[in-house]
């Protein structure tokens, strides 16, 4: 997940509590092993190398992974897609430096973007896409699913109280010692070493999608990774979004961020059980209905 | 027996409360500079191998792993991985972290840099940072 991955348990046994953890990571390992795009056996690498060819078959977690996706992206109305991998390509923001793609260039990859290009075979549980030079990317969606399942995982191994933490995406569960709640805070978004706010919660999870997590500067424009599947330009609506709700969706901070703060925010007071805190393009916060009395302003 | 109170403040009293407001005047500078000493703590295979504070002059180390030499660069209040010989460089692309608690881990060439310090508020402690 090309990313730093804690997890912390609450339990008197230290080395059922180490086993339990250990097989939590094992369980992460084998996401990573079928979701990254960096692994040439991945389920994703030969999804994309069969694009417009042939269906491949896949594990129930990953086509688990695929059918949420496409579920959150019905959700944000195309907000949130994996297929816009084909055009973030473009930008080559893994490298470290970025590069501001030709317009043109852009305009060829759009078709390939949609998530209907994804075709799913539910007998044979296969999963393909039907357009030549189509991709999927989750990295938008692994993290979150990789966490809800260490955490799974932990609790079937007799594990009351914890916290996993993939990279920010966070999920806690039962109390700290003493009975105390997990304090969380959320990301400055222009300033990294400071928080905005921290809130207290259990049996909860909070994940941020944020420009400041993978960009470059052009011209003084900074150039980020959460791309308009509709443009394929950067989404200029927000500076961060950060969801609160009972498993982890990193989906719905992406798609969010997508649809910008009246949208977004739309979205998220109609959805029960799902919170969020919207920091828009001049830094200013929306935070919905029921988590206005649960933040602590830093 | 009656007791004669004087409502003027005297000279003493003058100099008495002059002398609180220098304190607590100090005192506030110091917990807010305390609150700022964070230092850099960096480990090779579990050992300690060197402790910077996080606010000092900007400065490279070099740290040995098994497999070769990974550079950490701290500068202006930050630390970051600037270079490791492992094979997929997840550590460098951790870029800066500054904040208390916040780690940055190699685990092919078992190198770990942390950051640690006091906190002046307790409730500032986290367990953990949505990003």
């Amino acid at each position: 997940m090309g990313t730093l991955v804690t997890i912390s348990v609450v339990s008197d046994r230290e080395t059922s509590a180490t086993a339990a953890m250990d097989r939590a990571f094992q369980v992460l390992q084998n996401i990573e092993n079928q979701a990254s795009r960096r692994i040439p056996t991945s389920l994703t690498s030969k999804i994309n190398r069969a694009a417009g060819l042939s269906d491949v078959p896949v594990s129930p977690d990953f086509l688990e992974i695929i059918k949420k996706a496409i579920e959150y992206s019905k959700l944000t109305q195309g907000a949130f897609d994996i297929t816009i991998g084909a055009v973030t390509d473009l930008y080559h923001f893994e490298d470290g430096e970025g590069i501001l793609p030709d317009p043109q260039a852009i305009r060829q990859r759009l078709p390939l973007v949609g998530y209907q290009n994804i075709h799913i075979d539910e007998v044979h549980r296969a999963v393909g896409l039907t357009r030549s030079g189509a991709l999927i990317d989750l990295g938008g969606i692994a993290k979150g699913f990789g966490v809800n399942q260490a955490v799974k995982s932990l609790k079937a191994d007799g594990i009351s109280a914890g916290i996993v933490n993939a990279g920010g995406d966070i999920r806690v569960f039962g109390y700290k010692p003493g009975h105390k709640l997990w304090n969380i805070g959320i990301q400055h978004p222009r300033q990294s070493d400071k928080v905005i706010a921290s809130l207290e919660i259990t049996d909860k999870s909070i994940v941020t999608s944020g420009d400041y997590e993978r960009f470059f500067m052009k011209d003084n424009i900074r150039y980020h990774h959460i791309l308009d599947p509709k443009t394929g330009r950067p989404a200029r609506g927000c500076q961060s979004v950060t969801i609160v709700s009972q498993t982890a969706t990193d989906a719905m901070s992406a798609g969010v961020f997508v649809l910008g703060p009246e949208k977004g925010m739309a979205l998220i007071e109609s959805l029960p059980g799902i919170e969020g805190i919207i920091i828009d393009r001049e830094g200013r916060a929306l935070v919905s209905s029921g988590l206005r009395s649960m933040l602590v302003w830093r | 027996m009656a007791i004669k109170v004087s409502r003027a403040l005297t000279w003493g009293d003058k100099i008495l409360i002059f002398l609180l407001i220098v304190i607590n005047l100090a005192s506030f500078f110091f917990l807010t500079r305390m609150g700022k000493s964070k230092q850099v703590i960096i480990q090779e295979d579990q050992k300690v191998v060197g402790i910077y504070d996080l606010h000092s002059p900007a400065r490279t180390v070099m740290v040995q792993g098994p497999l070769g030499a990974s550079k950490v660069e701290i500068r202006e209040g930050r630390v970051r991985m600037l270079f490791s010989p492992c094979p997929n460089h997840t550590c460098q692309k951790a870029g800066w972290i500054s904040r208390q608690g916040q780690v940055i881990c190699c685990l092919p060439n078992k190198v770990l840099i942390r950051i640690s310090g006091d906190d002046a508020d307790p409730s500032l402690h986290l367990d953990g940072i949505a990003q």
